[in-house]
């Protein structure tokens, strides 16, 4: 029997919100487990490549990460962000790595002396555009200054969650980021001096 | 002041609130202009597509109780110490081992979850809220399914087959979708093919096969001897309750409503029952509860509901 008028109803197409793909995540959807890796993937594993010597290491721990995510899924009790659990994870997974493996982790805690000129090499290609500028003076703050800018410009983290993650006090993440954006103007303001006189 | 800069942190925003104005909009600058997306060319996207294709196997291809899959293997490539690695993989191999000769033959996706099971040929299958999937052992690519459930399978030359309440279908690797839920009111086996080749056949009939293209769906109703007339439907709506979404095209309340109830684990009453013959077009996103898409029907449909003890009860509008 044809029906002559149907009533409809429809609920717009929306991004699923963060909360509510954890949420699928903790019940056991493979689908919310699969978005949430397309969405952090590419932050994480360059998050975790931080931390290693070599980047099979990073992949290593990018995927160790997403196992444990996905077999504890129902304990986890993420009760912040999923984006900030994700970075502790690597965090943790990568110093343990460290630890088992008994190597040195080389991070220095105080910037080492540098001249605040560009003297880069001439044939450098990798640093040509203002992009290999920024990644290069982001890689001359002392590591975990840096890490604390990352974690807030390119994760969007709130400060709160870097100091969880990075175990430090708020403070010291405030502090972090404002004299990482202060080193990062006085390199870009002599940047574009530069280019100026080009 | 700050509304040409846009993604700035509340916590920065706080910080440079105390500083002189100028300071504050020059580090306002460099926030903008670093940019939201790291500059690096780290990862690779074919080593992060491998990363992937493992950790799918692991969430997609296990069953999700079952706690030792074999892709933990890749794990140990983290322990760089010969005789720890040796001796895992001994215990490992024989775990592995214990699990695939205990693993049940019968799984069912409890009511509000859904679940992917591996088969022992390598096809997939993930079962909606409810459904059942069974085998005999050793398995000879030949299952019952009750209820619903997306099937990718194996091509290796030999047909698998899908038996339900009513119907059979034989395929040969292939990606394709069957519902196949006996409580239905008219219950009706509906098997809609994504990809591949696959041929459909009423249980008490199989002389009365037809094969089906892809972007096809058959239907068998009921007791009937014939597999009904090809009909086109939306792939995606079809495939929808996958991702947690609920799509029907014209479809019985009663149907619906039994769906709901299987996928938020609690019960819907109808009064009358009558009206469960009347049919409706829904869509609902992924939704996360069962009364926001009760609300949205009855207010199509011009009925009410109210909640009790275990679910919810939907009548004639009182008001009519």
């Amino acid at each position: 029997m044809v029906v002559e008028t149907v009533p409809t109803v429809c609920v717009p197409a929306t991004e699923p919100t963060l909360a509510a793909l954890t949420a699928r995540l903790e019940a056991g959807d493979p689908v919310a487990f699969e978005e949430i890796f397309r969405r952090f993937h590419e932050p994480l594993v360059r998050y975790a490549r931080r931390f290693t010597s070599d980047d099979a290491t990073a992949y290593d721990i990018l995927q160790d990460v997403f196992m444990r995510l996905w077999e504890k899924r129902a304990s986890l009790g993420i009760h912040t962000s999923i984006q900030g659990m994700l970075c502790t994870m690597v965090r943790n997974r990568a110093f343990n790595l460290h630890r088992d493996s008994r190597r040195v982790v080389d991070m220095p805690e105080e910037m080492s002396e540098r001249s605040t000129t560009d003297a880069l090499p001439d044939g450098d290609l990798e640093f040509r555009d203002l992009n290999g500028y920024i990644k290069r003076w982001i890689d001359e703050l002392p590591p975990r200054r840096a890490e604390a800018f990352v974690l807030s410009r390119y994760h969007g983290l709130k400060h709160t969650d870097i100091a969880s993650i990075m175990q430090v006090s708020k403070r010291t993440v405030d502090t972090h980021i404002l004299l990482a954006l202060q080193y990062l103007r006085k390199r870009l303001d002599a940047w574009q001096d530069g280019r100026g006189l080009l | 002041m700050n509304q040409t800069y846009d993604h700035i942190s509340p916590d920065l925003d706080g910080l440079l609130a105390g500083m002189p104005t100028e300071e504050a909009e020059g580090l306002r600058a460099v926030w903008d202009q670093i940019g939201s997306d790291e500059p690096t060319d780290f990862p690779d996207r074919e080593r992060i597509a491998r990363v992937w294709r493992d950790l799918e196997a692991f969430s997609h291809g296990t069953i999700s109780h079952e706690p030792r899959p074999a892709v933990r293997l890749r794990r140990l490539r983290l322990v760089r110490r010969p005789v720890s690695m040796a001796l895992t993989a001994v215990v490992l191999a024989g775990a592995v081992a214990v699990a695939l000769w205990i693993r049940p033959a019968e799984w069912t996706a409890p009511l509000g979850e859904r679940l992917a099971v591996a088969l022992p040929d390598g096809s997939k299958v993930e079962l909606n809220s409810g459904a059942s999937l069974h085998y005999a052992r050793p398995f000879r690519r030949s299952v019952h399914l009750v209820g619903e459930a997306y099937f990718d399978v194996n091509h290796n030359g030999k047909p698998f087959l899908v038996h339900t309440f009513n119907a059979e279908v034989q395929v040969l690797g292939t990606h394709f979708n069957v519902r196949a839920w006996p409580t239905d009111d008219a219950p009706t086996t509906v098997v809609t093919l994504a990809s591949g080749k696959v041929s459909v056949a009423p249980a008490k009939h199989l002389d009365r096969a037809v094969i089906m293209t892809p972007g096809e769906t058959r239907q068998v109703v009921n007791q009937a001897a014939e597999v009904a007339a090809a009909e086109t439907n939306q792939l995606d709506d079809v495939l929808a309750w996958r991702h947690g979404d609920l799509i029907f095209k014209n479809q019985m309340l009663s149907v619906i409503l039994k769906d709901l109830e299987r996928r938020f684990a609690l019960r819907i009453n109808l009064q009358p029952a009558g009206l469960g013959s009347r049919r409706i077009n829904l869509a609902f996103r992924n939704p996360l509860s069962a009364e926001s898409v009760i609300k949205d029907l009855c207010v199509a449909m011009g009925l009410a509901y109210s909640r009790n003890s275990d679910g919810y009860e939907i009548h004639s509008s009182s008001g009519q």
